[in-house]
């Protein structure tokens, strides 16, 4: 039997477009709209913002209803579309320190400044199913399983800004601070030039912050769990919106165009005295929205490639970052769905021909024996 | 054509990416009473966030979906950028801009009076969030030997 290369199928794929158009509107349920799942599911759309690398909110959610919930195909939709608009400029680098924070925790130190703040979160919920949550929120009661409640109140506003933890270490000449790379003046963009290894810290932060999720959180959890060596304390972990500055076209004065929703993780790695006595090491992490797990992983991450012995997968900087980006990591595993037809035809063939040379020296050595 | 001068009262100005729709309708009635021709925009574009680490390396952190518009005030010239698609809100600030530097002293206080009635409400809601968000800070207790 032969096998030939074939075209067509045109029908067919429209056909199958048009089902799971079908399929996702199907039942009697109201349409989503855009508003409710920006809304509703914030921390969905908050996560297929940092590895579609777009922050736009509305834009998510539209992505998030055409590929019915699938990350990956509506952050790959995401960044699609950001290559149908044009780049404006830069934004002047910011750090952290004028963030507007919403949430602040450190588990370095009980008595941090500024406080602790634990803002929105679901850390401290049981995870049962809480069948009272499609309710109104006061039917539900002011309970801490899903719905508002009372507003609390505490009596002391938050300070506009929050000093960094890492100060407190850094004045006492604590910690390392990472040099830059004499060959990097300046960041390196990854979406204008190609990620070629060793890579700057700039690129490699860049590419964690566009990673997948799960993929810098298997990475990470293979270095907590023993295959790397870096035993993370969390110095600051922050979520809040930090300010989106440019240079005015006509003053070139700082204008600010909005804020944008950000997490940011800084953690505390084992000490080293390779340089200048004994001192802490940090590792740093920041994305777009409200994901905890991708910050923190970002951070150990960060840290573990600055070992850069690549003893463990985890410190290898070309086996991390070329495997964490879940879009490319996606189109090369569905790839595999195309037709490979003309591939297969010739590993079958070979297969065939492998047999029966095979069974001939089998045969030969049975008219020996 | 006159380059707008440094722009006073930026703060102000800056109100307006946050304010409701709903206030960025009136404000755009207030400046309609003015001259105001759109020079470009408002067109839909990206820019690429840069952050800096704990130690001042920077990075860039991905892209923000912004709208930008260029608009004219007789002979001045304002320039709006805001987050997201929201072109209503980019030629809002363009011509709050483009007004504000204009020389006439009685529309720039009304547009003054309307920004500082709207930042207040910003802050009032800013500072309710606060306040919510402040309930969450936690108090250590520390625990006596038995």
């Amino acid at each position: 039997m032969g096998y030939v290369a074939v075209k067509g199928g045109v029908e067919a794929i429209e056909n199958a477009c048009r089902a799971f158009v079908r399929e996702r509107t199907k039942g009697t349920s109201t349409p989503l709209a855009v508003e409710q799942i920006r809304d509703r599911l914030f921390l969905l759309v908050d996560r297929v913002m940092g590895e579609g690398s777009l922050y736009a909110p509305d834009l998510a959610a539209m992505a998030i209803r055409q590929a019915a919930g699938d990350t990956l195909e509506a952050s790959f939709l995401l960044r699609a579309y950001r290559t149908t608009r044009p780049r404006l400029g830069y934004s002047i680098p910011r750090s952290s320190a004028g963030m507007r924070v919403i949430r602040r925790i450190s588990a370095a130190f009980k008595e941090v400044p500024g406080g602790q703040i634990l803002g929105s979160t679901n850390d401290y919920t049981l995870r049962l199913l809480h069948f009272d949550l499609d309710k109104p929120s006061k039917a539900a009661g002011p309970d801490f399983s899903g719905e508002t409640g009372d507003d609390p109140r505490d009596g002391e506003p938050l300070p506009g800004t929050f000093p960094r933890v890492i100060d407190i270490l850094r004045r006492e000449n604590l910690i390392v601070t990472p040099k830059r790379r004499e060959d990097e003046p300046e960041a390196m963009d990854i979406t204008r030039e190609s990620l070629l290894f060793p890579a700057p810290r700039s690129a490699a932060l860049q590419t964690m912050a566009r990673g997948e999720t799960g993929g810098l959180l298997l990475m990470a959890y293979s270095n907590m769990r023993g295959y790397g060596n870096i035993h993370p304390t969390i110095g600051e972990l922050r979520v809040g919106y930090m300010p989106l500055c440019i240079r005015h076209p006509s003053s070139g004065e700082p204008y600010t165009a909005g804020e944008v929703k950000v997490t940011e993780a800084e953690i505390l790695a084992k000490f080293t005295d390779e340089t200048e006595g004994p001192r802490f090491t940090v590792g740093y992490g920041m994305c777009f929205g409200h994901n905890e797990v991708k910050a923190i992983s970002m951070a150990i991450l960060d840290r573990s490639l600055q070992t850069g012995t690549n003893a463990t997968p985890s410190e290898d900087a070309e086996f991390v970052l070329s495997h964490i980006d879940g879009i490319e990591s996606m189109g090369f595993c569905n790839h595999w769905k195309l037709p490979h037809y003309v591939d297969f035809q010739s590993d079958l063939d070979r297969l065939r021909r492998a047999k029966e040379i095979h069974e001939s020296q089998g045969m030969d050595g049975k008219k020996k024996a | 054509m006159k380059e707008t001068p440094g722009i006073p009262e930026t703060s102000l100005l800056e109100c307006i990416a946050y304010i409701p729709d709903r206030s960025v309708g009136k404000l755009l009635d207030l400046l309609a009473s003015k001259e105001i021709v759109i020079e470009r925009g408002p067109l839909t574009g990206l820019v690429m966030m840069s952050a800096m680490d704990s130690f001042e390396t920077d990075f860039h952190l991905g892209e923000v979906l912004v709208t930008e518009a260029e608009v004219r005030c007789g002979e001045y010239r304002g320039y709006g950028m805001v987050i997201g698609e929201d072109p209503d809100r980019a030629v809002a600030r363009a011509a709050a801009e483009a007004v504000w530097a204009a020389p006439n002293h009685l529309f720039r206080k009304r547009l003054n009076r309307f920004l500082r009635t709207e930042a207040g409400k910003l802050g009032k809601r800013r500072e309710k969030e606060s306040e919510r968000i402040a309930g969450t800070r936690v108090r250590f207790e520390t625990m006596k030997r038995t």
